[in-house]
């Protein structure tokens, strides 16, 4: 039996150019006619250029190019980069005229402020704050109301400054030096507050005097005999039949006047008020009940109320004294928006 | 050199002109033998001692191109084509060479093509692993499984 490879290379096709094949056949050498479908070796060498596709392709990529080249010479012309640009005005500028009074800030204008200059560990800076409540450690926020914080703050040279575990703090401090955005640059810092307060004697109360119908003498004993020495209340002309008058006389702290914060100041003058008119015992007897803060007591009252067997009672009175001598020390601490203002609870038990 | 490259198509125009004509019609076989030998002028200068496998290869690319370029993707109906190639043989006779091109159309392209270049082409394994660019090995392998394909549907037809 022959081998399968031996009858297939029997039947092998034929390596000669069949006579059908004419194209081919023609490609073995030059053509007769115009046309030779199988270019010839000669005129092979006249193809030996790429395809007119890509011939089409590269003369359109040279175009183009030629194209842009010539665009950016063209622009370059008309915008001139290497000449500097001119911003022309659209209008004459018109001439300014300043003010005979008008000054430019000062950009290092020299400020102070007064307060506490606190800081704690966890503070990235010291600050300047309104007051310090001694009863909180500065981390839990011992610090009212910050004023700003400090940069150039060097605790070695203030030398009230106390420091303890929660950091340091200097008292009834004014520093100065210059605002930069919201922090205060400081160069100095002085142990006093501003204003610097008036030299005041140690804390006395005013000269009672009454306003009428009662003897000195009447009024300081009365006086002595209320609280704390800070609150003084006298009556004149008061009979069974009169409610009189209550005068109020008032040495007080300023800096226990207006807030909490300031009554730890180290301001330790007392201020007299002076005497004023108080409420008459008129004007308590017509008071409604419910708007009295305090009332109870023991004493008979039977000129008030016809009841002499009940217990009189106390009335706790609070009463508001403005004082715009104080102002000026206020707004240096607080600023203008503040007012002075005295606030007393005069506790008084009716008697006849 | 165009008296060299004359020479050229004198000796491979009708292999090549064989080897088309195994993949496609009459008309696209000359085309692809024209457009063979134009690559080979133009790429003469890299073109091998070894002619005919190089330009086989030549042809067979162009052949792929042209099928890709007119998305077909089968060629002609192939026992047409071997029927239309294949030689006459005394020794095989009519009935066993019709019965031989029948087998070879039942053969998956790749092995037919491998061993067709060996049997009608003349091609060792390496030449004809540098026309379809791949290894030796392959064809061999190609072979081998084309034989025993062939012999396989021939004992499946005599039974």
């Amino acid at each position: 039996m022959p081998d399968m490879m031996d009858e297939l290379r029997a039947i092998a096709p034929s390596h000669e150019i069949p006579a059908w094949a004419t194209k081919v056949a023609a490609g073995g050498h030059e053509p007769t006619d115009d046309h030779p479908v199988v270019p010839g070796v000669g005129r092979l060498q006249r193809f030996d250029r790429p395809p007119l596709a890509r011939r089409r392709t590269n003369l359109l990529l040279g175009l183009a190019a030629v194209v842009a080249l010539v665009a950016l010479v063209i622009a370059a012309a008309w915008w001139k980069p290497w000449e500097p640009r001119v911003a022309t005005p659209a209008a004459k500028p018109t001439t300014m005229t300043t003010a005979l009074d008008q000054k430019p800030a000062p950009a290092t204008a020299r400020r102070q402020a007064s307060g506490y200059i606190v800081q704690s560990p966890t503070m990235t800076s010291a600050v300047l704050c309104e007051a310090w409540r001694q009863d909180l450690t500065m981390d839990q926020g011992g610090c009212i109301n910050v004023i700003s914080p400090l940069t150039g703050i060097d605790w070695s040279t203030i030398a009230w400054a106390k420091t303890g575990t929660d950091g340091s703090r200097a008292a009834a401090a004014t520093v100065q030096g210059t605002l930069h955005g919201e922090s205060f640059a400081v160069d100095s810092v002085l142990d006093t507050m501003l204003p610097t307060p008036a030299p005041t004697s140690e804390p006395s109360l005013c000269s009672a005097v009454p306003l009428t119908g009662t003897k000195t003498t009447d009024a300081e004993q009365l006086i002595q005999s209320l609280v704390g020495g800070y609150q003084a209340a006298w009556w004149t002309g008061a009979t069974s039949s009169s409610a009189g008058v209550l005068n109020i006389a008032v040495t007080t702290d300023y800096v226990g006047s207006t807030r909490d914060a300031v009554r730890n100041s180290d301001y330790k003058g007392a201020y007299c008020v002076g005497t004023l008119p108080g409420p008459t015992f008129y004007d308590i007897n017509r008071m409604d009940f419910s708007q009295i803060s305090y009332a109870s007591g023991t004493g008979p009252h039977s000129l008030l109320y016809g009841q002499p067997s009940i217990a009189l009672p106390r009335v706790n009175l609070r009463v508001m004294i403005r004082v715009p001598e104080q102002d000026a020390q206020i707004a240096a601490v607080y600023g203008p928006d503040w007012a002075a203002y005295v606030f007393v609870d005069p506790l008084f038990t009716l008697v006849p | 050199m165009t008296t060299e490259f004359s020479e050229l198509y004198g000796q491979f125009a009708g292999r090549v002109l064989a080897y088309a004509r195994r993949h496609t019609n009459r008309d696209d076989a000359e085309d692809v033998v024209a457009e063979t030998f134009h690559v080979a002028w133009r790429r003469r200068d890299v073109m091998p001692e070894e002619a005919l496998p190089w330009l086989l290869g030549v042809a067979h690319n162009v052949m792929r191109s042209q099928w890709r370029n007119s998305r077909r993707t089968t060629p002609t109906d192939t026992l047409e084509r071997l029927a239309d190639v294949a030689g006459d043989s005394l020794e095989v006779g009519v009935v066993r060479r019709q019965e031989l091109v029948e087998l070879l159309s039942k053969l998956p392209d790749h092995e037919r093509e491998a061993l067709l270049l060996v049997a009608w082409d003349d091609l060792s394994a390496d030449q004809a692993a540098q026309v379809l660019e791949i290894s030796a090995g392959a064809v061999r392998v190609r072979i081998h499984r084309a034989r025993k394909r062939l012999q396989a549907v021939k004992e499946a037809l005599d039974a």
